[in-house]
């Protein structure tokens, strides 16, 4: 039968935030009742320190420094969010990478043959720049599969804590 | 990270009483003090000037950043300071300094840290808001212009 079945491979975008953690446990949960693989992957954006030493802000030692942090901060993340897949029987591939964060989130659910890219709750935008510029509102509008953002704290922690832990 | 998430007008200082880089950096620290941020503050001024020792955070435009990561804070602060007479604050273009954004977080905030400086780099490069905000009679004009450029729908 031709059924969700269809949807072989998910793949979630982590951000550096509390709120993708949240997305990790729904695409763990549609992983688990999908029978699809999940991909979990964190972008180091190095675009943005980059930006921050053309624009003299920093200097070349900070630039390597903050990439530190935030190559830190994304193994963190991704060992989290493995953590919430073995819980529940689910295995995640989770990928690290270092770059513009839209280019390579879409540039990745595209290479792995995505049938879903899920993705945290975009932020109000407090202008029509930020629509633009938004790495959350680029790789929305940039994918070229269904993109799934997840809402909704309460029913998320409920959908995730009442799957069984093992299949 | 908006400008207007860490700046309230108390957060702005418009006239400096400093002409020396020293100076300035402390009256910036002085601000954030007084609004209770600031958990060290000689170990906040010690980490901005060792940044500065490392290279100056005067930009192009009359604009200065000065900034640091330092455990003198316990969350990510800024202030602003905006000076009508010309300071020397070792700009790459060699011009005076009339705007001070102050930026610092303690270690485990990098990642709005790193925003929040992105976003005053983009704000930057208006010279129509720099113009503005050097011309700003008053801490709440100060901050309704920044808040209006930071909506504005372009």
């Amino acid at each position: 039968m031709a059924n969700a079945r269809g949807i072989k491979r998910i793949l979630v975008s982590i951000g550096g935030n509390e709120r993708s953690l949240l997305t990790a446990q729904y695409a763990v949960v549609l992983a688990r009742l999908l029978d699809a693989e999940l991909y979990a992957i964190y972008v180091v954006d190095t675009k943005i320190l980059k930006d921050l030493l053309k624009a003299r802000i920093f200097i070349r030692m900070e630039e390597l420094n903050y990439a530190r942090d935030f190559e830190g901060d994304g193994k963190r993340y991704l060992d989290y969010v493995r953590d919430l897949a073995e819980a529940k029987g689910v295995a995640v591939t989770t990928i690290l990478e270092k770059g513009e964060v839209h280019t390579l989130v879409t540039q990745k659910a595209r290479e792995i043959e995505a049938d879903i890219l899920v993705m945290g709750e975009l932020f109000n935008p407090s202008s029509r720049r930020d629509c633009y510029y938004d790495e959350g509102e680029r790789i929305f509008r940039g994918a070229r599969c269904p993109v799934l953002v997840v809402k909704g704290e309460e029913r998320i922690r409920e959908l995730y804590e009442g799957l069984e832990p093992e299949k | 990270m908006l400008l207007t998430d860490l700046l309230t007008p108390r957060l702005i200082k418009i006239g400096l009483r400093s002409r020396d880089k020293l100076g300035i950096v402390e009256e910036l620290v002085e601000i954030l003090v007084n609004a209770g941020k600031v958990a060290d503050r000689g170990l906040l001024v010690e980490a901005t000037m060792a940044r500065e020792a490392q290279g100056s955070t005067g930009l192009a435009r009359g604009v200065a950043v000065p900034h640091c990561k330092t455990d003198a804070v316990r969350e990510l602060t800024c202030s602003l300071a905006v000076s009508p007479s010309d300071i020397d604050f070792e700009a790459i273009d060699g011009k005076p300094s009339h705007i001070f954004f102050f930026l610092a977080a303690p270690p485990g905030m990098s990642g709005p840290h790193v925003k929040a400086l992105a976003n005053i780099a983009k704000l930057s490069e208006n010279d129509a808001f720099l113009d503005g905000l050097r011309l700003a009679p008053t801490p709440e004009e100060a901050f309704r212009i920044i808040s209006e450029e930071e909506t504005r729908a372009d």
